[in-house]
């Protein structure tokens, strides 16, 4: 569906994509994820041909993108970060001028218009203006402009920003049943937990490039950590700090306000081995937990940085 | 047409703003039609009454009293210091000429001043005053020529006063036809209403992600343009045979039948394009409401004010006025006033209107590349 092949883009002496490399397939939900500032957006602006590249190549359809490739743009429905509607429209003028940009006739038109309003849930605001809108329903009116006239390839740019849970999951629902019906959708996030949620594979982006990609359990097979324990109030000295990370399979201990984080590969009943270490030493210890891996992990392993940093 | 409906659209949710302007800008010019209907619009002749103690009785005196008499109302008086201190007090006249005796040798062969008496801080006996001056000076000449007194009355009652015949240029007898108001006051309507409203509709087009969302549809940049442009036309082409109808239908005959109304017509059209490229400008600017209402009412008001539209030219100073003319609001009513005061527009007249049109277009180009180059910027 989409191909891109060492994309560089610079903006002055900045270097927004760095050698930036994509492929996405027919029927994906394909994620970008990656923290404020890491590219995805200027990728995105690059893939619809709204900024100039510096080197490199887009392939959509198997077509150079351009400005004028006015066959593909009819193919790609765009669902932008900030809300991008009129303000001086209602619900349903907006809706049927974004769709009126792709499709002429009047009466497939009226019936797109309704299926999108239907699809995001906003039949109950049809002739509201976006001020009288609440931020969730603002974004559900958002992608309702951007998807209106089904198009093959759907491009969302952080479409949850600042959106209720509840909305928030009623956007990701809809996300699945568009791909379900047939579109292939790209999705940039620095929310993983969305990403994981919903996305079939995913890229991991900073400073411009994609440091890993995959689904998302090759993405966590990549990394050593296997699980995360932790344990709050608990009271620990040096010693048994160092003793700790002696155990098998333990490979970084965080201890820090009484709140112990134990990383440990890929192992059986790493929990129990640590739960029985504190046991012996007779060392009380509050509530306990255990995480598989999280793309956070993935991220903080290959950048040593927290993905939320 | 989509990009045409929408501009359309958000046209018409101004529709309150666009009556209100309207009914602002006839209100005006009915009112300043009103007021210039009151001002005195020449100069006329005032007669006083003046009082007159003949203590000569002779044909000099008889002469000057009949001079007198020709423009003002004469009233003869007995030479009692009581009664005349009553006349000038009831306001029965304004001013007192005493004749002495001995008219002719005192004061037209001598130099003796006759004695008069006026109502303080009038300034009707000025009139009496320059009438008497002007009679002793004739007489005096006349007498210096070897008049007899009798020659000198036979002389002086045959002088007339002189008429003056008053070139009427515009045709109108010296009047500023009502018109001329409406068509003066015109670019405060087209400038603030289309900044406005293409304002609006245009920060509209340009919020947040809207142009990139717009860029990245299936319809072309340039068409996307094009069907800008047919909208603001459309708006534009609106208000302007709204205003032409209106004064078709106000000013009817006397607007048709001047000879001037094609040309009033083809003004008013030039200063629509001008006000529609600077508020093309204006649009791409602004970013708030605030930003929008306030630059409108600067430029609309500033250039109003500033370019004889709300105060006419020959009261604005010479630098004023120079400075004036960086402003296209000038040149319109400059070719305004040309075709207020001509019959005809041929010849120098003619050019100058021209003139005049074809600078406010050279503004329009101005503001069209200016905005161009503002839009190239804002798109890097």
């Amino acid at each position: 569906m989409i191909k891109i092949e060492n994309l560089v883009k610079r903006y002055g002496v900045t270097v927004a994509l760095d050698h930036f490399n994509l492929e996405v397939k027919e029927g994906e939900i394909y994620g970008l994820l990656g923290p404020n500032g890491s590219g995805k957006t200027t990728a995105i602006n690059c893939m619809l041909a709204l900024l100039k590249f510096d080197r490199g190549s887009i392939k959509v359809m198997g077509e150079e993108m351009a400005p004028d490739n006015y066959k593909i743009k009819s193919q790609i429905g765009i669902v932008m970060q900030d809300v991008a509607v009129f303000e001086e429209l209602n619900v349903w003028d907006n809706i049927d001028y974004f769709c009126s940009l792709y499709v002429k006739d009047r009466k497939k038109r009226r019936r797109l218009v309704e299926d999108a309003i239907r699809f995001v849930g906003l039949e109950e605001y049809r002739k509201a203006y976006p001020k009288k809108l609440s931020g969730g329903l603002l974004r559900r009116l958002n992608i309702a402009c951007g998807i209106a006239h089904r198009p093959k390839f759907i491009i969302l740019d952080e479409p949850t920003v600042a959106v209720d849970p509840q909305s928030r999951n009623k956007i990701l629902e809809g996300i699945c049943e568009l791909n379900r019906q047939g579109s292939t959708i790209v999705y940039t996030s620095h929310y993983m937990e969305e990403v994981e949620q919903i996305c079939t594979r995913i890229a991991i982006m900073d400073h411009g490039r994609s440091i890993a990609e995959g689904t998302k359990e090759e993405l966590k097979s990549m990394i050593k950590t296997g699980e995360t324990v932790t344990i709050e109030a608990v009271i620990l000295g040096g010693n048994d700090l160092a003793e700790l990370k002696e155990l098998p399979h333990v490979f970084d201990i965080q201890y820090e306000d009484q709140k112990l984080v134990v990383r440990c590969t890929k192992a059986r009943h790493n929990l129990i081995r640590i739960l029985k270490f504190l046991q012996d030493r007779e060392i009380p210890f509050g509530r306990v937990f255990s995480e598989l891996p999280t793309l956070n992990d993935v991220f903080l392993e290959i950048t040593g940085k927290q993905l939320r940093d | 047409m989509s990009v045409f409906k929408v501009y359309m659209k958000i046209a018409k949710k101004n529709i309150g703003i666009i009556l209100l302007y309207l009914v602002i800008f006839f209100g005006v010019t009915v009112m300043f039609q009103r007021f210039a209907g009151e001002e005195p619009q020449g100069y006329t002749t005032e007669s006083i009454p003046v009082g007159i103690v003949d203590e000569d009785g002779g044909t000099a005196a008889e002469s000057l009293i009949d001079y007198i008499g020709l423009s003002n109302d004469v009233v003869l008086l007995e030479n009692d210091t009581e009664s005349l201190q009553e006349e000038l007090f009831y306001r029965n006249v304004d001013y007192i000429v005493r004749i002495p005796e001995g008219f002719m040798e005192k004061c037209i062969r001598g130099d003796e001043s006759l004695k008069v008496t006026a109502v303080p801080g009038t300034y009707t006996g000025h009139y009496a005053e320059q009438q008497i001056s002007n009679f002793i000076n004739f007489a005096r000449s006349y007498a210096a020529a070897g008049f007899t007194e009798e020659e000198i009355a036979s002389v002086m009652a045959e002088r007339t006063p002189a008429e003056v015949n008053l070139l009427d240029q515009g045709g109108n007898g010296g009047q500023t036809p009502s018109y001329a108001f409406f068509y003066r006051y015109l670019p405060y309507l087209f400038l603030s209403l289309l900044c406005y409203v293409m304002g609006y509709i245009l920060m509209g087009f340009r919020r947040g992600s809207l142009p990139r969302r717009m860029r990245a549809s299936a319809v072309p940049a340039r068409r996307q343009s094009l069907e800008g442009l047919a909208a603001s036309g459309v708006i534009a082409l609106a208000l302007w045979g709204i205003c032409t109808v209106a004064s078709l239908t106000v000013y009817g005959r006397g607007f048709l039948t001047g000879g001037r109304a094609g040309w009033y017509l083809l003004n008013s059209f030039v200063l629509l394009i001008v006000s529609l490229t600077l508020a093309y400008l204006v649009g791409t600017l602004v970013k708030t409401s605030d930003a929008l209402n306030g630059s409108v009412n600067i430029l609309s008001l500033g250039m109003c004010f500033l370019c004889g539209v709300f105060v006419e030219m020959d009261y604005l100073s010479g630098g004023v006025r120079k400075a004036a003319q960086f402003l296209p609001v000038y040149w319109y009513e400059t070719v305004n006033d040309l075709l207020t005061q001509s019959t005809k527009i041929a010849g120098s007249v003619r050019t100058e209107v021209l003139e005049g049109i074809g600078i406010q277009l050279v503004f329009a180009a101005a503001f069209v590349c200016v905005t161009l180059a503002v839009s190239r910027e804002k798109k890097q």
